[in-house]
């Protein structure tokens, strides 16, 4: 098994894509640092009116197309939980309080809560996933191990790798490009930012793995990308509101799917969770964790390669 | 007896109502080059796949080395195999191909790899990606990865499909090497009989899923050679005059034809010998066979072929 994880770890460093997404990661992660700066800046800017952001996106988010950063045409500070709409597109909207300075945590809780990070995990994830497949280098050694599920294993070992490495990386690329562009590095709340990270690392572990169930599942990286994107971008929240709809219908009032949602759990982990918020997360984390690998590990060991 | 080191007893695979490989008993001595003969579609590698532990068989079983059953996963590793198309990493080098599959067997020499880029003839690539290698160079690559493990058992698949002229004599030399200085036993597939021919020690005949025959290669060129063929009403008074003549190498191949294997340019003696005697000769010819035409009339003529 340590083999197997030393194999795909070896192969996760040697994959260009990798280093693509990095790449691609710190460019965007500096453009819209520095566009949040800019906008901040802006006297009378909606960054200026909101108030502090903490709560859940999925219960204050507006509909926002595209990207969209700082808020600015989400007026997410006016919304009620009962108003609510679900959000198509990724919205960035820091929680900075009206004349207090923006933090990195401020930043960091922003683009997990938007499912910003999450969008290049998956991407990778996918292609990560799929890579011995449609390469068809499984060939080579998949008849020569004993328990062809465990290849899954280690590849979900392997991911989890990737995503605490994702996660550090985009801390670090974030509070390099804070002096960049507010001009002053501000770590924030350690106490909060620390066991909040903790918590988004594990739930994006826990979408990647879901993303990977999908790859080896479907055996198509478009299919499967796409279908992860869709959740990225919140147009599985349509669903959900769908299910809740015809929950209601047949009597289960109050039921909010998402929140029973990996998706739905980034967005809504509020920035200084309780400890029944980070029960909650962890619970519902490895469940996803272990649901998911579990299916591409059964489908994996029974499929012919 | 000679030592098997692979017998399969009622293979068989079924896709839906198809049988892609029905009832196949096929026995491979140990050290021996088996050459598996089929058309394309004739399922040689779906069988391939199975003994490869790439896809599981619908019934029938499976004996290697001895193991068979659930005892088969003690002795996967102990087989090495290039299936189709060889499955490489493109944008990694043959270097870098083969260190992760040694990174599963848990190898950490690197004279190991250098050791297998040399034997397939690839030690001088360098850092050149694999995508940019020609198809013969992907395919010696292929086997290099089939080789990482030294296995006992090395299945190729049409290695030396799509090669030009000079590829398919750099494959069958190292084919030959394995099995000469490595004493290893291989399996190979092909439908170019003849380049087949130059390495194979025994034969199996596959046809729309069943193992028509299989013979060693002394059996089969028995069959083939050139050799005086006499029809004549009834063989057996023959035979006397054929004693009489000297001749020792001869046959009863079947109710109406006498194969006669040696002093092939007598045969206008031996015609007036045999009406002299009594013997009403229908029809007297030198016949010989090449491999293909051999297989062709096995599998049912020229329009199966």
């Amino acid at each position: 098994m340590l083999n197997m994880i030393q194999m795909d770890v070896f192969r996760m460093f040697k994959t260009k894509s990798l280093y693509v997404i990095y790449i691609v990661m710190f460019v965007i992660i500096v453009l819209t640092t520095m566009l949040m700066a800019s906008v901040t800046d802006e006297p009378g800017t909606p960054a200026s009116t909101t108030t502090k952001n903490t709560e859940p996106q999925s219960f204050m988010d507006g509909v926002a197309a595209g990207i969209v950063e700082n808020g600015t045409d989400v007026p997410a500070s006016v919304e009620t939980e009962e108003e609510q709409e679900q959000v198509i597109g990724i919205a960035v909207n820091p929680p900075t309080e009206e004349g207090a300075k923006a933090t990195v945590y401020d930043l960091v809780f922003a683009n997990l809560q938007a499912k910003f990070i999450a969008m290049f995990m998956v991407i990778f994830g996918v292609l990560f996933a799929t890579a011995d497949i449609s390469s068809g280098y499984i060939k080579n050694f998949a008849g020569q191990v004993k328990n062809r599920w465990k290849l899954v294993l280690s590849k979900a070992i392997a991911l989890f790798f990737f995503t605490v490495l994702t996660i550090l990386l985009y801390v670090l690329m974030q509070a390099v490009s804070m002096p960049i562009s507010y001009g002053y590095l501000e770590i924030g709340n350690l106490s909060e930012f620390l066991p909040y990270l903790g918590i988004q690392t594990l739930l994006h572990y826990g979408f990647v793995c879901v993303c990977m169930a999908f790859a080896i599942v479907f055996r198509n990286n478009l299919c499967s990308m796409t279908l992860s994107l869709c959740i990225c971008f919140g147009i599985a929240n349509v669903l959900y509101a769908f299910m809740d709809k015809v929950l209601a219908k047949i009597g289960i009032k109050d039921f909010e799917t998402v929140k029973y949602t990996i998706s739905g759990r980034i967005a809504g982990l509020p920035m200084n969770p309780t400890g029944s918020d980070a029960g909650k997360c962890i619970l519902l984390a490895t469940m996803f964790i272990l649901v998911f690998v579990g299916i591409s590990s059964y489908v994996f060991q029974k499929r012919d390669v | 007896m000679t030592e098997l080191l692979l017998k399969t007893e009622g293979l068989t695979k079924t896709f839906k109502k198809y049988h892609a490989v029905n009832h196949v008993d096929l026995h491979i001595r140990k050290g021996a080059v088996y050459g598996f003969i089929g058309r394309n579609g004739a399922g040689k590698t779906t069988f391939l796949k199975m003994i490869a532990g790439l896809s599981t068989q619908t019934s029938g079983e499976i004996e290697l080395f001895g193991y068979k059953g659930k005892d088969l996963s003690k002795v996967r590793d102990r087989i090495g195999s290039l299936i189709e198309t060889p499955g490489l990493y493109g944008n990694m080098s043959a270097y870098d191909n083969l260190k992760i599959k040694c990174k599963l067997f848990g190898i950490r020499e690197e004279k190991y790899i250098k050791d297998i880029l040399e034997t397939v003839g690839l030690a001088d690539v360098g850092k050149k990606k694999t995508k940019q290698f020609s198809l013969g160079m992907k395919q010696r690559l292929g086997i290099g990865l089939a080789l990482v493990g030294d296995p006992d058992l090395l299945i190729l698949d049409e290695p030396i499909n799509g090669l030009d002229p000079q590829g398919i004599v750099e494959v069958r030399e190292t084919i030959q090497r394995l099995n000469k200085e490595h004493d290893m036993t291989i399996l190979i597939s092909s439908h170019i009989l003849e380049e087949l021919s130059k390495i194979a020690t025994d034969y199996g005949m596959i046809h729309q899923g069943i193992l028509l025959e299989e013979l060693t290669k002394e059996e089969l060129m028995e069959r083939c050679r050139e050799r005086i063929l006499i029809r004549v009403d009834e063989p057996k008074k023959a035979l006397p005059v054929l004693d009489e003549l000297g001749y020792k190498n001869y046959q009863v191949v079947d109710d109406s034809h006498v194969a006669v294997y040696e002093r092939i340019e007598e045969s206008e003696e031996l015609n007036y010998s045999l009406v002299k005697a009594g013997v009403f000769v229908k029809e007297i010819h030198v016949a010989s066979e090449e491999l293909e035409n051999y297989f062709i009339h096995l599998t049912g003529g020229a329009n199966h072929a």
